[in-house]
């Protein structure tokens, strides 16, 4: 994979949060159109880094380059506006509200009409359209029209996701899309993103799941104690070097014989 | 790539597809409005009311006490109506204001005081008892979300403050407004087939149609309810949701500010004692009418179903000849009861 010209890169990346270094001059770099996986353990600095990439820490220290330009992001409106959208985790639907008014929230469209522009009346039915499309985009059928809250886990992962492509980015960040989710549903949003890399977005997966990363991914960046320890081409790496690059070592091929069982793969059902 | 990556055909379909749908926005359909839980409330005050009917029939069915006590009862809810307007907006918005009731009674006693000390016209003096209660929103809402003072905290101390201003500026202990026609466009009645309407009622339900729809179908109405939903979310998707809050203040204020213009039109005069209580009784008929105390959920349709549900029970007590103090007891009892039912059947 080439990186002569990343879509997104860092130098030297840090975040200090007092005493504790959570991301350390962190190098790293995407290539436009790959599904980059960020792999760690609780605390290694993937929330930290992502979390400066989507505008909302600003870092201590080092740079963040899109496409090649220095950029520095006060809140998600100016990383918005470079083409980087994110999926929280916690995936920030309101959960009382349709499927449409949550695609659209904070950028309902407004009737073209003179009324409709005074009192800036909502268009529900573009609303509901539009949400549609983009709920097509990402392949699970979802009712634009239900409650967020009455939808499964794997509906509402999409809906996030819907409402990310709504302002057309270039690069979607999603944290941890997999977890908390049934099977069934992880696979389904798997799949999702494997289409939207199709589309040709640039996916930024952050992640504990390693059987899901392996699965999707076409490389994989791993963090320790907020240091990037390497970054492998999905093809040429196995699950146990992942895992000795997890535990901080520099060269996974000292853990070769590392054994790992099912348990601690950290699977969600 | 291993089999995680690999579309499955029978993927998608498998999940179930809940398609109950979300009953915020006003529907057409007759059927969808049973489903809703302002059917349920319009049940609630039906049997109230046919309570009345089983319990002293001699009165309902003579047309002349009837049409006094319905009238009176109109009369009575167009405030809590009308002030529950911006409770109902405030509450989805995930905040409640407790200052209301000394609000109105500032709202019209100084609607009084400037018709006759200052001898201002009726649009003047109106369009400046509406600037206080701007000013009294603005602070509200400045104080809750920009110093973030809790609600509760907040408006208690504002209740406090203008309920002082109230007991201050009626020196006498009430004030009288002038002897003015215009004034009957707030305080004067109609008569339709015998039954006396007061313009407050008309205010009323017309203010509610308006602010129903604005609610329903503006930008804004979707970041009130996005508010008190998911305050988080909605800031991350750029809703500003401390201008929500404030301009909810705002709204609250100001319509309690103007029933109490409405009131004082109607009875000519009000006391500094005026609104005590009504708070409580506002609340609960925003709750009543289905909107979630914890935000995010609620309908001015239900608020006012709440109102008439607020304003029966009264009537159907002194009827069946219980005291006031009785009255006060199960009003607050139903008024309890209806708010933990609610939350049961949220459970």
């Amino acid at each position: 994979m080439s990186d002569q010209n990343p879509i997104l890169h860092t130098e030297q990346l840090t975040k200090r949060f007092g005493n504790i270094h959570a991301v350390e001059d962190v190098d790293f770099s995407v290539t436009e159109g790959e599904v980059m996986a960020i792999v760690g353990d609780n605390g290694a600095g993937k929330s930290t880094l992502i979390k400066m990439l989507c505008g909302v820490h600003e870092p201590t220290s080092g740079e963040i380059y899109v496409r090649g330009e220095n950029v520095h992001f006060d809140d998600y409106n100016d990383a918005r506006a470079y083409g980087i959208e994110t999926v929280y985790q916690e995936l920030a639907l309101a959960e009382s509200q349709s499927v449409a008014a949550n695609v659209f929230l904070g950028h309902e469209p407004i009737r073209e009409s003179p009324l409709g522009r005074l009192l800036r009346l909502v268009d529900e039915d573009r609303m509901v359209a539009e949400s549609k499309e983009n709920l097509d985009r990402v392949k699970i059928p979802v009712d634009p029209k239900a409650k967020v809250q009455n939808l499964s886990g794997g509906q509402q992962q999409a809906v996030a996701i819907a409402r990310a492509l709504q302002s057309d980015p270039e690069i979607l960040i999603m944290d941890e899309p997999t977890s908390a989710l049934s099977i069934e549903g992880a696979r389904n949003v798997l799949r999702v993103i494997d289409g939207l890399r199709n589309q040709g977005l640039t996916i930024l997966l952050i992640s504990h799941n390693i059987r899901h990363v392996l699965g999707i991914a076409d490389r994989i960046s791993v963090l320790a104690q907020g240091r990037l320890m390497g970054v492998r081409n999905t093809d040429d790496v196995d699950r146990n070097e992942i895992i000795a690059l997890m535990m901080g070592a520099q060269d996974g091929s000292e853990f070769e014989e590392f054994e790992l069982s099912e348990s601690s793969e950290g699977t969600t059902a | 790539m291993s089999d995680a990556s690999e579309p499955t055909s029978d993927g998608g379909a498998t999940e179930s597809t809940d398609v109950r749908a979300v009953n915020r926005g006003p529907s057409s359909h007759v059927g969808a409005f049973f489903r809703r839980r302002e059917a349920g409330v319009l049940f609630g005050f039906l049997v109230l009311f046919g309570l009345i009917a089983v319990t002293r029939p001699d009165i309902f069915f003579d047309w002349d006490s009837m049409s006094g006590i319905t009238s009176r009862m109109f009369r009575q809810i167009a405030p809590y109506a009308i002030i529950g307007i911006g409770m109902t907006y405030l509450i989805i918005g995930g905040e409640f204001d407790l200052s209301v009731g000394s609000m109105y009674a500032v709202g019209g006693i100084t609607f009084a005081m400037f018709l006759v000390e200052y001898r201002l016209t009726v649009p003047v003096a109106l369009l400046l008892v509406l600037l206080v209660g701007v000013a009294v929103g603005v602070a509200n809402g400045v104080i809750v979300t920009k110093a973030g003072v809790p609600s509760l905290i907040a408006t208690i101390g504002m209740l406090s403050i203008l309920r002082g201003i109230a007991y201050y500026l009626t020196p006498a202990g009430s004030r009288q407004t002038p002897d003015l026609a215009l004034l009957d466009v707030f305080g004067g009645q109609t008569t339709v087939a015998g039954l006396g309407l007061h313009h407050q009622m008309f205010w009323a339900i017309g203010l509610v149609l308006v602010f129903g729809v604005l609610l329903q179908r503006t930008r804004f109405g979707y970041h009130v309810y996005a508010t008190g939903d998911d305050q988080e979310a909605a800031e991350m998707t750029g809703i500003d949701t401390d201008r929500v809050k404030i301009i909810n203040f705002v709204l609250t204020a100001t319509l309690a500010a103007f029933a109490g213009v409405v009131s004082i039109s109607y009875f000519g005069s009000m006391f500094g004692s005026a609104g005590i209580g009504f708070e409580l009784l506002i609340i609960a008929a925003v709750v009543i009418g289905g909107t979630n105390l914890f935000g995010g959920e609620g309908t001015l349709t239900g608020m006012f179903l709440g109102s008439l549900v607020i304003g029966v029970i009264p009537i159907l007590l002194v009827l069946n000849g219980l005291s006031v103090e009785i009255q006060e007891f199960l009003t607050g009892v139903v008024i309890i009861l209806a708010v933990l039912l609610d939350i049961l059947i949220r459970r």
